[in-house]
């Protein structure tokens, strides 16, 4: 006897299938079903993982799409698709019903059901008999030929009554039976997992949920010889008839892109051509060189073979529409880097820069789908998201999903509930388990913690955290990634409402995009071009210079930019003015582009874990020979010297070294990029050790190079990626140094944004000697302007500055201020604006002009009375003579602005004679390698780096600059008070000087100075 | 005669009110659960660098064995109300500000007890009978004297310029001040109640709401300052958590012995008896475990209560450990000749509760069990015995088709039935170690009578219930 379930919920019946569906799809092979109806409640977001994974493992399973629905508690019916109408019209009712709720939930109306013609009704009826007598009238009116009883038999109690119960509504409305097995797990072993996921929902513990819980295991993939004994054999035959009628398979889905793209009468391929031609004039005025012309065409042949011409023109639609509005954009990703995207204007890196690229366009050998994201300044990108909308509509646009899945910390805490164990004691597990470190597993962890791991409750506590992790909790937006189509989307995938107003996602996430084969735009923003576009309309205002990114890469490699790049000088230039990436400068010292780009993709706990950086630097500076253990690899890794940096030369090796086909690779790619999530990528560790063991490489090398492709997984970064960081690196780089005042003030009005909080950009804009000038009613914008200052240009700090003040209100002050400015504080308080905010702007002193005393302005501006007419033109006398000192207007500056352009705390604590001896940071230098030395600061920033090592970095500010002090992970837990805790510390320790002058202190002692100035504002980045 | 006010703060009140025979060997803090940041602490906490208000996480990377119970309200109540009686002997007017202080008018006292270092010295004796550490401090008004106490000023004194001085050096964030007008005025450079008693009130007046000024004028003492004051109550109601969970009765004595000499003293004072105690001691995970009391005529020595007590803990079988008592007077009489009439009304009119007591103090404990329906599939789990009196809700209805008699211990199956229903698979109760996989069929014996069979994995059959 052959079986085809047909009622069948995966874990994205959130909370309650307790599978996955790849697992269903295996198990329902491995017992022998002939197929698979996968049929979550009122969605399909599983089923591309089940299409993949038969495909991938060419399982003899027939999947069939289908969807459960719940009408009023009264009726559940499970919808199944026949062919390709059915599965639009199942896309276009789960539409409807999840449009009409709240994020993640979904509203049935009876409409939707009589909407369906072509799909094929099961209903699995409640068991009460006047309900079920009018629910089967009225099914049998909308579903003439297509509506079947399923009768699950699941062996509850009173089970033999619901049986007749089915029987009699068989006989009495002429419907046939199928059997099924309304399965929730696909063995029976996840019974108790699926106990805790009805916990969780219920939001209580197993042991309170009593008889809510399923009385046994039988709701799982069971093996035919037992489904023969339960059920009739008509009724698993007519199973089988169901599955035969439904021949819709994913495959046939297509996209199609949006047809207004082309313009009437002309090919894709020809206008993609004619478009690619008009850019060629515009990049290269002089004329294209043969090798360029060559590429172009190689290019177009490959797009038109994978047919992605519209991929290219819908993105080249997007960006011309940026380009009228004047939003500053940049394209990323594999296909980006193309000289195809050069000419379509979609990135700005000059071929013939980096001409060392485009051997590594698209790859059909990878069967990867091309990758192009674009970054949108941070503050526009909602115009380009609008105009998307409006261009294709709301029906025919939506976002991609993100799938969120249970993490370690959201397994423990949520399974651990379930279970009845106290949340603080949850908390303070979660609290102290580190995941970082890698000698020991959390499950150790967690057994030092206190937790008894012989007893039983402990065990099952384990075992169920990891067995949950990786399980889907809800969908929500993906980051960017729109999905535009030809026809309205809901006939293609199912939309919901997204928690964001206004937005809807469709119920796949991008690898599920991928795997059909369909294609997404990511529209995504980024700060930098905010900040970059800012500093070039400043240039163009005081420097009548025009400027553009594609034009700044054109000219050739600037050696007075990558000087000051190379002596760490790059507070607030895009990518590599972090710590790590700053301490990294000075050493790997890059001269060029490229340099850059290994640059960017080098410091990143990827190659740091993987231990690539040292034998790289080793390499470079010649200090270790470069050898390949291959010819083949010597042609995937000879760029960076023999050692992989790249999640490209990743996927290359296993395809030269180990064999992998195209793919396999590409599979590989997917299980690194999620294998935090699922641990996927553990089942290719043999395949790729003896696949190189097989081709002559060393078990040593094959293990090292496994190694690197885990580090990697969690978070490496491709080269195509880095490319197009590297751009921008280098051109806020130019800014930096070439208009500096540009450069910060872009900054600072596009915050927030990158690493560092407007105080240490302005602090690092005073170390270069850039006049700085405070916020004044008079003068200042509520942007930050640049304005003359004595001897060159100054920066005048704009009212954005202020705390809690609007940008309404700045506004109000600025365009209300009269010709020869505010001349009392009376003119102010008439603005109109609330009292709140014109305090805020008294204690930021953007009133000195007029009275030379934050206190006294404040306090005049708090009186209510002279608002009041009579009194409004009377100067109020007041008695008022609290004078603020040289401490209370820091703190007043830091408090009221987060910046202080006095003087720094540390300058005012040793002008107190509070401080015993130390060395200002701008005096290390003097300082020998390995000699004691104390730095005092204010922390600014606590870093935990992805290392193994355990060392958190220190960065220290006083007056003069920044020291960096590394705190090894014993000293930090000898001295935890003053490590965690404190503001103002003074740090004794060793100073070392390694490559390229990298000045260290690595901490001895730490002593906590907070207490001098308790209300210090400053905020600090902790690692939390 | 000037007004002179007296503030005890209690700092760790819920702290001090844990049980406990030794002081806690370990850190250990009291939480506020809401925002997870420390709320009292003890010495080897502090030690370790704990601070109030510091976060769960810090807290707990400082010492790794750091105890934490949360924050609750309630207890520092009870506790407060009972450190009230206690200085009602001694002094009149006391005023609550929960949940951790008390304020004492004291003026009016001064007279009784000849001056107020004697008055003082009364009070700080009955202070230290109740082991609580507290802060103190005198004012010219209650909201002086609560300032200085919570300062932890530790001084007692009638002389006002001293007091006066004290609370002008005092920061606005000690104030009762709402933040939000302490931070105003600190953004104006007012840093000290000193600074803004200086600022002439009418310009205050006009920058700040009616609030500040109305707290100005009873801070100094200007205005009037409304106080409830405390009444004793008729009834006896003490709750005391346990520092540690108590499995043995014989442990149990000690606790109890603090909670009757507290009794004690509550009927000593109103020259009260009580016939009847109730003790309710809350066990961990477990329901609430009722011990009633009785003393025919009437007691209120701690001492006879202990043995009485003591006897019937005997009998008392603890289901789980017992993490707080409460106890309860029952009726109370004024302790006088008793003359009860032998002729007069209800005889032998017993509450359930004290049949059942009686019972089970002339049967022993488990000979007395009541019968309830649990919410579980596992029918050994779903009808269960259980302490006595324990009302069963409605699950009644969502039982499916059982068996009216159920045999305690399944018995094998020795003779043929025919299968009518089933199975009924019940394969569940993973979560507490009592695993049940079974089918359970409704069969017919040959004699005619319906059964409640399963049969176990192995096949093998039982009997479980007959139907009625």
């Amino acid at each position: 006897m052959d079986y085809a379930e047909l009622f069948c919920q995966s874990n994205f019946s959130f909370l309650c299938g307790a599978s996955h569906p790849q697992e269903l799809v295996n198990q329902a092979h491995f017992l022998g079903y002939q197929a698979l109806a996968i049929t979550d409640e009122c969605s399909v977001a599983g089923v591309v993982r089940a299409y993949t994974e038969i495909k991938e493992h060419k399982l003899n399973l027939k999947l069939i799409v289908g969807s459960l629905f719940q009408l009023n508690d009264e009726l559940r019916i499970v919808l199944l698709c026949p062919n390709r109408q059915a599965y639009a019209e199942l896309c276009r009712i789960i539409t409807n019903a999840r449009r009409r709720s709240p994020k993640g939930e979904y509203c049935l109306q009876e409409w939707d059901l009589k909407t369906a013609r072509e799909c094929l009704a099961i209903w699995v009826p409640k068991g009460k008999k006047q309900q079920d007598a009018f629910w089967a009238e009225w099914l049998t009116k909308h579903y003439p030929g297509r509506l079947w009883i399923g009768c699950p038999r699941i062996l509850t109690a009173n089970e033999t009554e619901y049986l007749q119960h089915c029987e009699w509504l068989s006989q009495l409305y002429d419907l046939p039976i199928t059997a099924c097995g309304a399965v929730l797990m696909h063995q029976s072993g996840r019974q108790a997992l699926q106990h805790v996921l009805s916990a969780i929902k219920q939001g209580t513990t197993v042991a309170k949920l009593g008889r809510a819980l399923l009385s046994n295991a039988e709701r799982s993939l069971r093996p035919i010889n037992k489904l023969t004994k339960l059920y009739k054999r008509e009724w698993l035959q007519e199973s089988l008839n169901i599955a035969r009628r439904c021949r819709f398979d994913m495959s046939e889905l297509r996209y199609e892109y949006p047809a207004e793209l082309i313009p009437q009468g002309k090919t894709p391929q020809q206008h993609l051509r004619d478009l690619v031609e008009t850019g060629i004039k515009k990049r290269f005025p002089e004329g294209v060189k043969q090798p360029v012309r060559e590429i172009i065409e190689k290019e177009l042949s490959l797009i038109a073979e994978q047919q992605y011409e519209y991929f290219f023109l819908t993105i080249h639609d997007i960006v011309q529409f940026a380009q009228q509005r004047k939003i500053l954009y940049q394209g990323r990703g594999s296909a980006a880097n193309s000289v195809v995207c050069y000419c379509l204007e979609i990135t700005a890196v000059d071929p013939r820069q980096i001409n060392v690229l485009f051997e590594r366009f698209i790859s059909k050998e990878r069967d990867e789908p091309p990758d192009i994201d674009v970054d949108f300044e941070h503050q526009r990108r909602e115009e380009v998201i609008q105009y998307i909308y409006q261009k294709y509509g709301r029906e025919r646009t939506a976002i991609a999903a993100t799938v969120s899945s249970y993490r370690f910390k959201s397994a423990l805490r949520e399974v651990g509930k379930a279970l009845g164990i106290n949340e603080t004691q949850l908390d303070f597990f979660i609290k102290n388990i580190n995941r970082r470190d890698s000698g020991l597993n959390w499950q150790a962890q967690i057994a030092e913690l206190g937790i008894d791991p012989a007893s039983g409750k402990s065990r099952q506590f384990i075992a169920l955290v990891t067995e949950i992790m990786g399980f889907p909790r809800h969908l929500s937006q993906h980051v960017g990634g729109f999905i535009i189509s030809a026809g309205p989307l809901y006939q293609l995938v199912p939309v919901e409402n997204a928690a964001m107003q206004d937005r809807s996602v469709i119920q796949w996430d991008k690898d599920d995009l991928e795997s059909l084969g369909l294609l997404k735009v990511d529209v995504l923003a980024l700060g930098m071009l905010t900040a970059i576009r800012k500093a070039f309309a400043s240039v163009k205002q005081h420097y009548q210079r025009d400027l553009s990114i594609a034009q700044i890469t054109r000219m050739e490699d600037d050696p007075a930019v990558y000087n000051m790049i190379q002596r760490a000088d790059t507070v607030g230039v895009f990518q590599i003015e972090s710590r790590a990436q700053m301490s990294m400068l000075p050493r790997l010292k890059p001269r060029n582009y490229y340099d850059l780009v290994i640059q960017i993709a080098i410091v990143r706990p990827g190659p740091i874990q993987g231990d690539m950086v040292h034998p790289f630097l080793k390499r470079r500076d010649g200090k270790e020979p470069i050898s390949y253990p291959s010819q083949e690899v010597e042609g995937v890794l000879s760029r960076t010297m023999g050692v992989p940096i790249f999640q490209e030369q990743v996927i290359q090796l296993a395809m030269v070294a180990a064999g992998f086909s195209g793919g396999e690779a590409d599979q590989l790619r997917r299980a690194m990029a999620s294998w935090k999530k699922n641990g996927q990528l553990m089942q290719f560790q043999h395949k790729l050790v003896n696949g190189m063991l097989k081709r002559g490489y060393s078990q040593e090398y094959a293990e090292r190079i496994f190694n690197q492709i885990c580090g990697f997984g969690e978070y490496g970064f491709p080269e195509s990626h880095s490319a197009s960081f590297a751009v921008l690196a280098y051109v806020s780089s130019w800014l930096k140094y070439y208009y500096p005042q540009a450069f910060y003030t872009g900054l600072l009005n596009s915050w927030p944004m990158g690493f560092y909080p407007p105080a240490q950009l302005v602090l690092d804009a005073k170390r270069h000697d850039i006049e700085v000038l405070p916020i004044c009613i008079n003068n200042s914008q509520y942007d930050h302007i640049i304005e003359p200052g004595k001897k060159d240009l100054a920066i005048r700090l704009g009212l954005r500055m202020v705390k809690g003040l609007s940008e309404e209100a700045a506004n109000i002050t600025v365009n209300n201020r009269p010709h020869s400015g505010y001349q009392n504080v009376v003119q102010i308080k008439q603005l109109g604006i609330n009292r709140d905010q014109l305090e805020a702007l008294a204690s930021a002193d953007a009133l000195k002009v007029l009275t030379n005393n934050r206190y006294s302005a404040r306090w005049a501006l708090m009186e209510s009375e002279s608002e009041l007419p009579l009194l409004k033109e009377q100067e109020q006398v007041f008695s008022f003579n609290t004078k603020p000192s040289d401490i209370e207007n820091m703190l007043e500056d830091y408090a009221a602005t987060s910046l202080s352009l006095d003087k720094h705390p540390i300058q005012l604590l040793r002008e107190a004679g509070l401080l015993s001896r130390y060395t200002p940071a701008n005096r290390l230098f003097e300082k020998a390698h390995k000699s004691v030395v104390s730095v005092v600061g204010v922390v600014i920033g606590r870093q935990a780096p992805g290392t193994a090592a355990g060392v958190t970095f220190m960065t220290l500010e006083d007056d003069t600059g920044n020291s960096n002090v590394v705190v090894w992970i014993a000293t930090a837990r000898a001295q935890k008070q003053a490590f965690l805790k404190s503001k103002i510390v003074k740090v004794s320790g060793i100073l070392e000087r390694g490559d390229g002058d990298v000045t260290h202190i690595i901490a001895g002692k730490i002593v906590d100075l907070s207490h001098l100035l308790e209300e210090l504002n400053t905020t600090s980045r902790d690692f939390h | 005669m000037k007004n002179l006010w007296l503030y005890l703060h209690f700092p760790h009140l819920q702290l001090d009110t844990l049980f406990s025979q030794d002081p806690a060997e370990h850190a250990l803090a009291i939480l506020d659960s809401k925002t997870n940041t420390v709320l009292q602490l003890n010495t080897q906490a502090k030690e370790a660098g704990i601070a109030l208000h510091m976060g769960l996480g810090t807290a707990a990377a400082l010492d790794q064995s750091l105890q934490v119970i949360p924050y609750q309200a309630d207890i520092e109540r009870h506790k407060l109300k009972d450190i009230a009686e206690a200085l009602y002997l001694v002094t009149c007017d006391i005023c609550f500000f929960p949940p951790n202080g008390l304020l004492l008018r004291i003026h009016n006292m001064l007279n009784l007890y000849a001056g107020l270092d004697a008055y003082w010295q009364v009070l700080q004796n009955q202070l230290a009978t109740l082991g609580i550490t507290y802060d103190y401090a005198t004012g010219h008004s209650p909201f002086a004297a609560r300032m200085l106490a919570r300062d932890a000023w530790n001084q007692v004194t009638n002389d006002y310029s001293i007091m006066k001085k004290r609370v002008g050096d005092c920061a606005l964030k000690q104030t009762e001040l709402h933040p939000k007008t302490i931070q105003k005025l600190n953004r104006v450079g007012i840093h000290s109640v000193a600074n803004l008693l200086k600022l002439p009130l009418k310009d205050v007046a006009k920058r700040f709401d009616i609030d500040l000024v109305t707290y100005l004028g009873r801070l100094t003492g200007e205005f009037q300052h409304p106080m409830h004051f405390f009444h004793p109550p008729d009834h006896f109601h003490r709750y005391l958590e346990l520092m540690f969970d108590i499995e043995n009765t014989q442990t149990l004595q000690h606790p109890l012995k603090h909670l009757f000499a507290a009794l004690e003293q509550f009927l000593k004072v109103r020259d009260l008896l009580t016939q009847q105690l109730m003790l309710t001691f809350k066990q961990r995970d477990k329901e609430d475990l009722l011990l009633e009391i009785g003393s025919a005529q009437g007691e209120y020595q701690a001492q006879k209560w202990l043995t009485l007590a003591a006897l019937k803990l005997e009998n008392l079988q603890l289901t789980g450990p017992v993490c707080a008592i409460t106890l309860k007077t029952g009726e109370t009489q004024v302790r006088s000749p008793d003359k009860s009439d032998l002729f007069s009304g209800k005889k032998g009119t017993l509450s359930a509760l004290q049949l059942i007591s009686m019972l089970q103090a002339k049967l022993g404990e488990d000979a007395i069990q009541g019968l309830a329906l649990h919410n579980d599939f596992r029918p050994e789990v779903a009808s269960a015995y259980s302490a006595p009196l324990i009302q069963s809700d409605t699950l009644r209805q969502l039982q499916p088709l059982r068996p009216s008699f159920l045999l305690q211990i399944p018995q094998p199956l020795r003779e043929k039935v025919s299968i009518i229903h089933g199975p009924e698979r019940l394969h569940t109760g993973w979560w507490d170690n009592k695993e049940t996989t079974r089918d359970y069929f409704v069969a017919r014996s040959t004699l005619g009578q319906w059964y409640w069979v399963f049969k176990t994995p192995d096949t093998q059959w039982y009997l479980h219930g007959i139907f009625g």
